[in-house]
């Protein structure tokens, strides 16, 4: 028993899974989009012609929240959540389920917070050269290329649970 | 590929400058020299004009005039009277926004005066009173019958002539020896006197006077919006004088060598255009001395780029990262089949792709955009072809699985993992002989076997290797496949480590250079493995568009007939989400594997473009020249 402190059933831990995977990965797509929406504002209010190319970079944070909720979903549906057929998992095979969640949901979480950090300096970049705005999105998605490899992963685990 | 450029010398005669400079101008052969350019401010016409369109932009809706195609004979003539209606929209606007002024303090002091309307008297009498004294004020509501008891107590006289919300608005009737004491009083109960207003007329009056007043600027404006409305019908004309003055302007930022009769200018021509400027200004029977050279080793050549109609907008995509240096090989044609292919197969499926193809393949067909914009509706519209491809080999429409794919990532992702991989590996070789191809044109063979040709063998190798161990051959064939990965990976270290310290000295030198070069190795890993992604997000598409088709239906079986319209409602908005979201991922993505997994491999970049003079074309779409049905079109 791995986690002797805690005594769930198997659907209550691949619930948990499934909640933590999308409460982590959109809470730092939440804080990530946040950060650089604060330094889009500012910029915009001095040259709103730049919405297009500050939008672009505003959103780049925002995709650890799909992956979560991504993994959310495929979790529900390989147990059968959604067609209602659930009727109960052994309590190791909950405890796979609630493993498959964690890569995205951690790193989701931190790569988020950290690419809306990036993301608002490329959008202040951008406010001053526009021209080169591609370099700060190709910056800002390099943060992004670990919540990929999160979630490939959860995804590769995904695969083989029973 | 990038065109060969000469270095071109012309000399002209002082008195044919401006036919000169026309014809080169309309042409857009000839790159003059940055020593040749001095930097003007616009010119005045030039700022009005465009203050102009800006005012007559902001009063219609819809802007027009824009994207007109005219011949080089009207755009070479400019029209005077349009200068001057441009001149006369500046004056309106400057008496719009006096007019608004005087409007704006009218209607301040009208508003001020209204609580007084009542008032039967005129202002101006209350002022000359012998005996007594009036004083106009107001005081919060919550402090009036405070104020009233102090009032009666000095036997004043008061009357409530109006109020509001907040405040009662009053007037004070007292004797004139209780003035003094009056005034103190009133500080202390926060009670505020109105100036005096020393009309001549009754309140009333006054007011009926700033109202007429008020209507007559009112209307005065509205005349101005009107024209400025119907000033709308000359933005074509103010739009190509723009364009014009533009072109003047540019023309003027040009300096020349001179003596006394004849001008002198140095610049750059494309190789493959010098025959054609030289027709070009001899046709004209102008006097004009040409002389053309290749360009020396020191000088810094300007790119001038030459693709096929697929590859150009892709040039777009390099240039943001860096401008090729004409130096080196084109990374273009390499880098667009790349990013075209890696592009589609993220966003892998049959329904957006066809959306792809239909919305921006349409926007380039009927509408009118240029620039930047156009290069990236292009590429999108190329890429749908790919993502219809990809999206049949995994047998997804919008989502929905319609027959037994070939490649099925959702439930067994591993083949599409390899195949993401496979990718990787050919996408990096292709780098890494376009770095041999540059090494050889800049005489670095050793350079180019050390950094290149070591990891191109290294990586074939490993290739074979994988193949030879992973799927199952017959014994002898596996065996000569596993002994030539292994003599090719050891070609590849060994060339590392004689080559990579070819610039040190000394022993320890070398050898430390060869380790560092061996150590590379896990930087090419991580490329390699950089390309897992693309199987991550064609994954990401087809799964949250499988997930929006399952919301849906959810909704759709949820309530009778109104389930099914909030069904559709779901259905659309989460594909139209995912389709925006994929798009997005797919550009971020596929652009930053080519910019550092691909170009990382061998682009040196750090050029400038091949600009040459040409009319500066910002509201007209093309310049249409005569002779030769050529298009200069803004190149931007």
């Amino acid at each position: 028993m791995p986690f002797v402190f805690l005594q769930f059933d198997g659907i209550t831990w691949a619930l948990l899974g499934v909640a933590l995977a999308i409460i982590l990965g959109g809470a730092g797509s939440a804080i990530g989009v946040a950060l650089a929406g604060k330094a889009a504002t500012g910029v915009l209010g001095e040259k709103p012609e730049l919405f297009g190319k500050v939008l672009v970079l505003q959103a780049l944070p925002g995709t650890q929240g799909i992956y979560g909720f991504l993994v959310a979903i495929l979790l529900l549906v390989r147990m059968e959540w959604l067609a209602g057929g659930l009727v109960s998992l052994p309590e190791v095979t909950g405890q796979m389920y609630f493993a498959t969640a964690l890569p995205i949901a951690f790193v989701g979480l931190i790569s988020g917070i950290f690419q809306g950090k990036i993301a608002a300096t490329s959008i202040l970049m951008t406010g001053k050269r526009p021209e080169i705005s591609t370099r700060g999105i190709t910056m800002t998605a390099l943060v992004e290329t670990y919540a990929i490899l999160a979630l490939l992963v959860s995804i590769l685990m995904w695969t083989q649970l029973p | 590929m990038i065109v060969q450029m000469k270095k071109v010398k012309l000399f002209f005669l002082e008195s044919e400058k401006a036919a000169v400079i026309d014809e080169l101008q309309a042409h857009a052969l000839f790159m003059p020299d940055k020593k040749h350019y001095q930097t003007l401010n616009p010119s005045n016409e030039l700022i009005q004009v465009s203050k102009a369109i800006e005012i007559v932009e902001k009063y219609i809706k819809k802007s027009t005039g824009n994207n007109a195609i005219v011949s080089l004979d009207e755009f070479g003539t400019i029209d005077d009277n349009i200068l001057e209606s441009a001149k006369t929209i500046l004056d309106l606007q400057n008496t719009y926004y006096k007019l608004e002024e005087s409007l704006k303090s009218l209607k301040e002091r009208y508003e001020d005066l209204l609580p007084y309307q009542n008032l039967t008297i005129n202002q101006a009498r209350l002022d000359s009173l012998r005996f007594s004294s009036v004083t106009l004020g107001y005081i919060t509501k919550e402090k009036f019958d405070a104020f009233k008891g102090h009032m009666d107590t000095m036997e004043a006289y008061i009357d409530l002539l109006s109020s509001d919300d907040q405040y009662n608005y009053v007037s004070i009737l007292i004797d004139i020896d209780q003035k003094e004491r009056l005034s103190d009083l009133l500080e202390s109960v926060d009670f505020r006197v109105e100036p005096s207003r020393p009309f001549e007329k009754t309140n009333i009056e006054v007011i009926n006077d700033f109202k007429q007043e008020m209507d007559a600027l009112s209307s005065e404006i509205e005349k101005i919006v009107q024209f400025f409305q119907s000033s709308s019908k000359d933005l074509g004309a103010l739009k190509l004088l723009h364009d014009q003055l533009l072109s003047k302007d540019n023309k003027h930022q040009l300096t020349f060598l001179n003596t006394e009769s004849t001008l002198y200018v140095e610049g750059w021509v494309r190789s493959d255009q010098v025959n054609q400027l030289e027709t070009l200004l001899n046709e004209k029977g102008l006097t004009v001395e040409m002389e053309a050279r290749d360009p020396l080793p020191e000088e810094s050549i300007p790119t001038a780029l030459k693709n096929n109609r697929f590859v150009k907008p892709f040039e777009y995509l390099t240039n943001q990262f860096s401008t090729p240096s004409a130096r080196e090989v084109d990374p273009n044609p390499s880098m667009s089949i790349w990013y075209w292919l890696i592009f589609g197969i993220m966003m892998g499926d049959i329904g957006y792709g066809l959306v792809m193809l239909l919305l921006f393949g349409g926007l380039i067909r009927f509408g009118k955009i240029r620039g930047a914009l156009r290069d990236l509706v292009q590429i999108f519209a190329y890429t749908g072809v790919t993502a219809i491809i990809a999206g049949a080999a995994f047998g997804s429409l919008f989502g929905e699985k319609i027959y037994t794919p070939l490649l099925d990532p959702m439930n067994n992702p591993i083949p599409m993992l390899i195949i993401s991989i496979a990718l990787g590996v050919l996408h990096i070789m292709h780098g890494l002989v376009l770095k041999m191809i540059n090494s050889v044109r800049q005489k670095d063979l050793l350079g180019g076997l050390a950094d290149a040709g070591s990891w191109l063998f290294i990586l074939t190798g490993l290739s074979i290797f994988v193949v030879g161990s992973f799927i199952p051959l017959e014994q002898l064939l596996k065996d000569i496949m596993l002994y030539t990965s292994y003599v090719l990976m050891g070609i590849g270290a060994l060339l590392i480590i004689l080559f990579n310290g070819r610039d040190k000295d000394t022993i320890p030198g070398k050898m430390v250079s060869a380790f560092t070069g061996l150590y590379n190795s896990t930087s090419f890993l991580s490329d390699i493995l950089s390309y897992s992604r693309i199987l991550a997000l064609a994954l990401s598409t087809t799964v949250i568009a499988y997930t929006m088709n399952l919301l849906a239906g959810m909704v759709w079986n949820s309530i009778p007939i109104l389930g099914i319209l909030l069904g559709l409602i779901v259905y659309i908005i989460g594909h139209v989400f995912n389709f925006v979201m994929g798009m997005l991922s797919a550009y971020v993505h596929a652009g930053r594997l080519q910019y550092l997994e691909f170009f990382g491999k061998f682009y040196e970049g750090g050029g400038y473009l091949f600009e040459p003079l040409q009319l500066q074309l910002k509201y007209v779409y093309q310049v249409n020249l005569k002779e030769n049905n050529q298009n200069n079109k803004e190149i931007n």
